[in-house]
Order: C-alpha cells, then structure tokens, then sequence
C-alpha cells in the first residue's frame, strides 16, 4: 500500500527545476514516504507555499496544491484546514518566506494551534534570487547583500515556537531522509500545529553550511540518552544550548487545537455543511450591528 | 540500455542537455545512448579542473577517475541524501526522478556550481 502510495504522489508531481542536490529533493521524497506510510493518498492532502525554490514543494509533492505569495502560505493553509477539516494540510516554504516577510503569520500560527504541519526548508540563504542573506543566516555571513557579513543576529524559530506555545516542534535534516521522514509522520498525526524545521542545504549559493557540515556539526537527539521531548522548559534550555544544531522531535504536548475551541465545529467540515440554512442567523447578526 | 545521453564537456559541451533543459527533464536531441562510466569521463576531461586552472587529465586518467566516481555513487548508502561523488572540481549526483534516475554533471566555476550536462538513465530493478 505505502510503497503504491509513494508511486502515486511521484506519478501526479511535475519535473523538478531544483538544482541537483538542492536539500529540497529530500524533503519532498520524505514527505511522500511519510503520507504513504499514513495511508494518505494525494486526493486528501493539500499543500500551500509561498514564493521561493522550496515554494515549489507543491509541485513536486503530488498532492493537491495551492501556491500563495510571498510570505502568506500559512493563512491560506489555515484557512484550508477550517475550511475542510478532512484535509491533511500542510504549509511548506523556505526561511526567507516564513521567517522574514511571513514572521508575524508563524507567530500567529503558532499560537493559534490550527491542525496543519508546517515544514520550512531552511538553507541560511535566499535560494530563488540567487543567494542573499536571510533571517536565519548566522552573524557575520557575507553574500551579495551583506558583502562585509551580516550584522544582525539570526532568527531563532524553534526558540519562538516553543516560546509561542507550540505544541509540536522538530527539527530535520535533508541529509537523513530516514529521521526526517520519520519525523514528518509524528507531526502530521500531531492534533494541532506542527512545526518541522528542516536544514536543507541549498549547494548552490551557501558553501559555509554544507552536507557535511551539518553532519559534523548537528546532535541527533535520537541518539541523546535520557532527552525527554515532553519538558518544554528543558527542550528551550537544549536548543538554546545548542544553539539550534539539533535534529529529532525537539518537543511534543497533547493541546486542544483551534477547531476544537469552536463551538458547533465538530459537527462536520464547514464545505459540506448546508450553508443556506442560517440565513435568518445572519439577519439577524446583520441587525446587531445597525 | 542508457537513455537520453547528453556527454558533458567544458561549459554547455555540445550536445549536452543545457541546465535548464535538464532540470525540465529533457532529452538531447538525436543522442546515442550512451553508458555512465564513458560519459563521467567526458564530464571529467572538459572541466579537468572546473576553472581550467589545473592540466587536462589523459584519457586513461580521466576514466579512472570517472570508474571511481561512479563506483562511490553506485555504493551509496541508501538513506543519506545526496548521491554525490567529487573530484578535481568536477561533481556529480545521482538522483531518483520519475521514471529512472538522472545523473548530473556540475563543474565549479569560481562562484557556485555549475551543471554542465545531464544523462537520464533507466529505472533500475
Ligand atoms: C513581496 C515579495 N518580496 C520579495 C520577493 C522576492 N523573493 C522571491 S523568493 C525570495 C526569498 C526566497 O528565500 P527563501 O524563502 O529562503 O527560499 P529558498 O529560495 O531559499 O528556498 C524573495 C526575497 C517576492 N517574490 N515577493
Ligand atoms: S538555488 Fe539553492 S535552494 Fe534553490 S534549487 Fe538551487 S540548491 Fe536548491
């Protein structure tokens, strides 16, 4: 079943433009082996990006997808998700997208608790336009736009999420297609929102964070004798020290998510219900505010 | 049998698929087919260096280099990402796509990588 399933999203995903090697082959490849292992087919699986290389992750997938602008694929995969709860939505993009001009929507995001899996492909660069810093790129980094390094101190997003309330935070890396796969199933399953920042080396503009440097230089917490994913405290205290150079499930608590907090949600998914029926409910709001 | 080969050379060598065509998946038009080991070869005498900066390898030379690139390829472990082989400023990547695999040429030219040349080649069983 899973290894059809997997035929099945590579059969409906377009040719890649990804330059070869690009890290973002291994998150679509992991995100196709982790639906199929869940038993999700495309039909039931839609994914929102927003502009970058890794904004084309809905192409490749196979599922259904829908390709917002720069920075917006969280509020559209949130609305997706409210909109027809049936639906394993997941939001995709790069550090540019979500962490610079889409900051203040992971933020929301996070505390808002929508049940979608959010996966940004974080390669420390601005990949699509040809290699400029990005939020997340550490001090000192020199590229086109920051030819004497940059001065400004690096985004921390797993630090935000925890802070914000997340409810599952994990990171992986491209070069583990196993761990990352893995990892993506635990945070589609998740109820809530799920974050998976992933290190994906982008081979053509950042030569300092290499495969191999990665590899030198991440924790598996898989590994980590006695790491307990469930202490929020002491999950902020290990990233911190570590200065995020981890990879595995950072952090996981059970949270009622948005839709449960709504009352009259449960019934069904807002597209099948009948949606003529309130109309003396909206005349009757309609008057409120006269 | 190999598919849609496209031998590589110094930049966009003749007959090579061009690195857009190659990303987009196309084939070199009215190529032969052409097996891997020869074409890493090509890849490696027209770069031999990527900048030009270092002596064109012999013929001999640059087929052993090729054999062993294509050796450490072949034995990659299959759970890391990426498939990839490095020598003399020459770089290749061996990666599923639909269909088969694609097996990618990128020469450093001083800046980034470069993909010189692609050769598709058949769903292995
Ligand atoms: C409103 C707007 N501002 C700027 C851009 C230009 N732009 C396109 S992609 C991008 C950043 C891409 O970087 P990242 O999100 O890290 O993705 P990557 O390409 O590295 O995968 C920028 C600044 C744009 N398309 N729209
Ligand atoms: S430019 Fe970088 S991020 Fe974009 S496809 Fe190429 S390797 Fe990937």
């Amino acid at each position: 079943m899973a290894v059809n399933l997997v035929t099945e999203y590579k059969e409906h995903a377009q040719s890649s433009t990804w330059c070869p090697g690009c890290g973002d082959f291994a998150v679509v490849a992991a995100m196709q082996k982790a639906l199929a292992a869940l038993e999700l087919p495309p039909h039931q699986v839609v994914a929102v990006t927003g502009i970058g290389c890794s904004g084309k992750f809905n192409y490749y997938l196979g599922a259904n997808g829908f390709n917002s602008l720069h920075g917006r694929s969280l509020p559209v995969a949130q609305a997706i998700k409210i909109a027809n709860r049936d639906l394993t939505v997941i939001a995709a993009g790069g550090d540019g997208d979500g962490y610079g001009i889409g900051i203040g929507h992971f933020l929301h995001a996070v505390r808002r608790n929508v049940d979608i899996t959010y996966v940004v492909m974080d390669n420390h660069i601005y990949g699509l336009t040809t290699g400029q810093t990005s939020p997340t790129s550490k001090k000192g980094f020199v590229t086109k736009t920051t030819p004497y390094g940059a001065a400004e101190y690096p985004i921390r997003p797993l630090e935000l999420a925890l802070a914000g309330g997340a409810g599952f935070v994990a990171q992986g890396f491209s070069g583990d297609p196993k761990q990352l796969a893995e990892i993506m199933k635990q945070a589609v399953q998740h109820k809530g929102f799920s974050l998976i920042n992933v290190y994906s080396p982008c081979v053509t503009f950042n030569h300092e964070e290499t495969y191999e440097w990665w590899r030198q230089n991440l924790v598996n917490l898989d590994q980590e004798q006695g790491y307990d994913a469930t202490d929020r405290t002491a999950a902020f205290r290990y990233v911190y020290e570590h200065n995020g150079l981890l990879r595995g499930v950072i952090f996981r608590e059970e949270r009622r998510d948005y839709q449960s907090e709504l009352p009259g949600y449960a019934a069904e998914a807002l597209v099948r219900q009948d949606l003529s029926q309130p109309v003396k409910d909206r005349a009757e709001l309609l008057a409120a505010f006269m | 049998m190999w598919l849609n080969a496209s031998p590589p050379g110094a930049a966009v060598p003749p007959g090579a698929v061009s690195p857009k065509d190659a990303a987009r998946g196309a084939a070199s038009p009215g190529t032969t087919p052409v097996e891997p080991v020869t074409w890493m070869t090509e890849a490696v005498r027209g770069s031999a260096g990527g900048r030009g900066d270092r002596p064109r390898l012999s013929a001999d030379s640059a087929r052993r280099l090729a054999r062993a690139c294509w050796s450490e390829l072949t034995n990659h472990d299959p759970n890391v990402f990426p498939v990839q082989a490095e020598r003399r400023g020459v770089r290749f990547y061996l990666q599923e796509e639909r269909g088969g695999q694609r097996l990618s040429a990128l020469v450093w030219d001083g800046f980034q990588w470069r993909t010189v040349g692609s050769l598709r080649l058949p769903a292995s069983d």
